[in-house]
């Protein structure tokens, strides 16, 4: 390698380092504004004032508890799924199936807790099925189980995403090995599958482990009671209602500690995870022909659709009632879609521009033929890990209470409401985006740093034509993801949301706050074709699924590279 | 593309700026006129709720702008009001009710009203020299007459017969109607009103933040019974023409709500704000009040007050705790709701 072309180290590291040190700024500028204002509420902080309540531990160990049980079951239904999934790439419908159970991620949590309860509820289809048959119709939803059904609801197709992923990326060699050497389903489990898995599952759980442990909607509507409430629910209970923030800023802190243990934990394995879309590539499995692979593959994707499924369905079956007209036709509707759409789309690009300024400089940080080797790698690449999954510990509700009441006297409300919305939901997303982002990234980094090097690709160039051809599947997937999300999310919007400025959810919110829970459930269905609309067409055209004529040599050229051929 | 992703983020950034300038333009285009801002809750201020109405009704006499600025629920409105404390931008609050107008009061935030408030028609005597009453409603009770046949004839009857029944109610913790509940318990049981609440307990199939989803669950058939108003079944009546909801009257009396406005002491438009508060006792703002709140105006419409209204079970005891009560007791009692009904 000719060394006069490279440039000095320190302006090589800086040139590596900026992206994400940029993004880190800009959250820390956020986080920054958020606790200043929450602390310069605080007058006398005695932490031990509120600590000292036992009802409060035992709603962090039931926290705790409940968080543990959904992701181990979440896991366990997901494991079976992918693995089937992944021996039948022939199924009939997997491709649906797939999109359909992907519709579950981005569905707004209230949305799925009404389409829960409309098929677990008391009056719900299960229990009527069990009317029809005279059996006893009882009341299973409320409490743990609902937590339960509505977490593995939410997650479950999560990590089957990820596992299906993982499976499909072991070398295909290892089928025809396991065809050859006559292994048995546990032998195969065992010795291939179960290695390729333990690489991913602390990171993978540890997320939906978060996100359990934060759940907040899904607890208070299913979850029949304070005894079954959760630490995020006790901090919204002392900002709302008792505005208390000495104790909110103290319990979300004690939340913090929590979820930080838990990442801490699961940091080591966490840049190893692939959430990126599955590419449905053909691999033979032999193992897929025998009777009691069938059996267990034919069960474990009947619970996952009977799971999964039914709620979706339920939430378009109530959508269809004699309002269904008059509520479409409503102006007011269509504001909020377009508020909503205004406010997704800036919060998705926010979030991607932050992500992908934290993914170029993470992957700088862990080659070792980059940065790898500086001394600051290991501490500097955890931070930025770190900053990216912040919002996954601190409730957005507190953060955007502090940023308003640093920010309240600097403008009016009609510019600053929009303003916190858009920034906390792009934080919001911000955990899923980098998790897309940053493997992809590193991957194709490893693949492809050699040939740049030696051609002086570098700066923009780079990026354009080496790291967007190659990146551009995940980049469209993860801008879906968080366009997505932000459409269906009400936490921050509740908080801010005024007559003028209402996303769909609000909307939504509004008229079930007044008797017109019809209009409501049009509504809910809007929203839920908007998010899935917005997910599909971003997708699709930044993934970019058509290759036309005049990209080819140059999408063969990235195809040949990311291959390593 | 690079150009799509290009085309993506500037579409979203006309997109808000869009949205902004609307913003800003609607302010422009009430220049020279006062504006009045007023905060409340926003089924109050939504396109079919009472808000509105008033909103053109007040405007036909004030020669003025009236804002509404409308918060998720009137818990919110108080914790804005202290977010924003001395700078907030409201000139009138209107939708806190008796359970938080101590607190508010404590803020130091309100003006008094100066109002004579005598041809007020509320089941109390009023007096408060702070807070004006604009509409009331009794908690109670609602079911399915068409599903639920024996109905409880009270408190009583509802916490000790019928093991099976079940009843979805809010917590005291987020939502008026689960606050308004937890007192109505302490006023009839006093001392007793944990083991009251130990009794109900398994009844309760869940307790939700909000009354929104209480109802909705309600009226997706997961109770018998939800803790609404007397007045609810109105709306059904009036406006779905649903005659089988029905509020179920009990014999120790219902615990009653009376929302209430209030005037703050910065605001930037005094005057304009006690004509609006001395508006409040009208006929043009109180004939809104029925069917665009579902509660009962405070004074005598005759006529004017819709006949199902009329028609409507009505308690004959109301029950009802001084502000200052409710402000010095509520952390006890949610205390001991609390360890009552942890099960």
């Amino acid at each position: 390698m000719p060394r006069f072309s490279l440039p000095s180290r320190q302006k090589r590291s800086f040139e590596l380092l900026w992206p994400g040190l940029l993004s880190l700024v800009l959250i820390g500028t956020v986080l920054g504004l958020a606790f200043s204002g929450l602390f310069s509420q605080i007058t006398d902080l005695n932490p031990l004032r509120f600590l000292n309540n036992s009802y409060l531990w035992r709603l962090t160990a039931f926290t705790f508890f409940q968080a543990i049980v959904s992701t181990a079951l979440a896991t366990l239904l997901a494991i079976p799924v992918a693995r089937a999934l992944s021996r039948r790439p022939q199924l009939p419908g997997r491709r649906l199936f797939l999109q359909l159970s992907s519709l579950s991620l981005i569905v707004p949590t209230i949305v799925g807790v009404f389409g829960i309860i409309a098929v677990h509820g008391r009056q719900g289809w299960v229990n009527q099925i069990l009317g029809f048959f005279n059996s006893e119709t009882n009341s299973y939803l409320y409490g743990l189980t609902g937590i339960l059904i509505a977490h593995v609801f939410f997650n479950a197709p999560l990590l089957t995403r990820i596992f299906l992923e993982t499976l499909e990326s072991l070398p295909r060699e290892y089928w025809r090995s396991t065809a050859q050497l006559g292994l048995s389903d546990r032998d195969i489990f065992r010795l291939i599958e179960w290695p390729g898995l333990r690489k991913i599952l602390p990171a993978s759980c540890g997320l939906v482990f978060l996100l359990c442990f934060t759940s907040f909607i899904i607890v208070l509507t299913l979850g029949g009671g304070p005894s079954t409430n959760t630490l995020e629910v006790a901090i919204y209970q002392a900002l709302r209602f008792d505005f208390d923030i000495p104790k909110a800023a103290t319990l979300a802190m004690t939340q913090l500690v929590f979820c930080f243990s838990i990442l801490l934990l699961g940091r080591k394995f966490i840049r190893r995870m692939p959430l990126s879309q599955t590419e449905e590539r053909q691999i033979r499995r032999f193992d897929a022909d025998k009777p009691c692979a069938k059996i267990i593959d034919t069960l474990a994707l009947l619970l996952m659709a009977l799971l999964v499924l039914p709620p979706l369905l339920a939430t378009v079956w109530k959508a269809i009632t004699p309002r269904f007209f008059t509520t479409l036709s409503e102006s007011r509707l269509w504001d909020a879609a377009l508020t909503s759409l205004a406010v997704s789309l800036s919060a998705g690009m926010l979030s991607l521009l932050l992500a992908l300024g934290l993914a170029l400089t993470l992957r700088s940080l862990y080659l070792p033929s980059r940065l790898g080797g500086e001394s600051y790698a290991g501490i500097l690449s955890a931070t930025l890990d770190f900053s990216g999954s912040l919002i996954l510990l601190l409730p957005p509700f507190v953060l955007a209470t502090g940023l308003f009441i640093t920010l309240k006297n600097s403008s009016g409300l009609s510019l600053l409401a929009p303003l916190l919305v858009v920034t906390i939901n792009a934080l919001m997303a911000l955990p899923f985006v980098l998790r897309l982002l940053a493997p992809a990234f590193e991957a194709a980094a490893q693949k492809s740093d050699l040939l740049c090097n030696s051609l002086d690709i570098r700066g923009l160039n780079r990026l354009r034509l080496i790291d967007w051809p190659q990146n551009r599947k995940s980049v469209g997937l993860a801008l879906g993801l968080a366009v997505a999300l932000s459409t269906g999310d009400l936490s921050v919007i509740a908080l801010f949301g005024t007559q003028d400025f209402a996303t769909l959810p609000l909307y939504m919110y509004q008229k079930m706050g007044s008797y017109r829970f019809e209009d409501a459930a049009v509504v809910a269905f809007v929203l839920c074709l908007q998010s899935l609309g917005l997910f599909i067409v971003i997708e699709r055209l930044v993934s970019g699924k058509t290759i036309r004529p005049f990209s080819r040599t140059q999408h063969q050229t990235s195809e040949r590279v990311s291959h390593g051929i | 593309m690079i150009l799509r992703t290009a085309l993506t983020a500037f579409t979203a950034a006309t997109l808000t700026l869009g949205l902004s300038l609307n913003a800003s333009a609607e302010e422009k285009s009430t220049e020279g006129k006062k504006i009045l801002t007023v905060y409340t809750y926003d089924s109050f201020a939504a396109e079919w709720g009472a808000g509105p109405k008033v909103e053109e009704a007040f405007e036909g006499v004030c020669d003025c702008d009236l804002k509404f600025v409308a918060i998720d629920s009137s818990v919110g409105l108080l914790s804005r009001l202290k977010l924003e404390g001395a700078e907030s931008p409201a000139d009138v609050v209107l939708g806190l009710d008796t359970n938080l107008t101590a607190e508010a009061a404590a803020t130091g935030l309100f003006a008094p009203s100066n109002l004579d408030q005598g041809k007020l028609s509320l089941p109390v005597t009023w007096s408060d020299s702070h807070f004006v009453p604009f509409d009331y409603g009794y908690f109670a009770f609602v079911y399915d007459s068409e599903k639920l046949t024996t109905v409880p004839d009270s408190l009583d009857q509802l916490i000790n017969d019928n093991p099976d029944l079940k009843i979805i109610i809010q917590d005291p913790r987020s939502a008026t109607p689960g606050l308004g509940l937890m007192l109505w318990i302490q006023q009839v049981y006093g001392e007793k009103a944990a083991d009251a609440w130990k009794k109900l307990s398994p009844k309760i199939v869940t307790i939700t933040k909000g009354w929104g989803e209480a109802y909705g669950l309600f009226l997706d058939g997961e109770a018998d019974m939800v803790l609404s108003y007397t007045t609810s079944p109105a709306y059904h009546i009036i406006a779905e023409e649903k005659h089988q909801y029905k509020a179920a009257i009990f014999d120790e009396g219902h615990y009653l709500q009376v929302e209430v406005a209030g005037q703050l002491k910065n605001a930037s438009e005094p005057e304009l704000a006690q004509e609006f508060l001395n508006f409040i006792g009208s006929e043009a703002f109180q004939s809104q009040i029925p069917t665009g709140n579902w509660m009962y105006p405070v004074i005598d419409l005759g006529e004017k007050l819709p006949g199902t209204f009329n028609e409507l079970a009505r308690p004959t005891k109301s029950l009802l705790y001084s502000p200052e009560d409710v402000q010095s007791h509520r952390q006890i009692w949610i205390d001991s709701w609390l360890s009552a009904v942890e099960r």
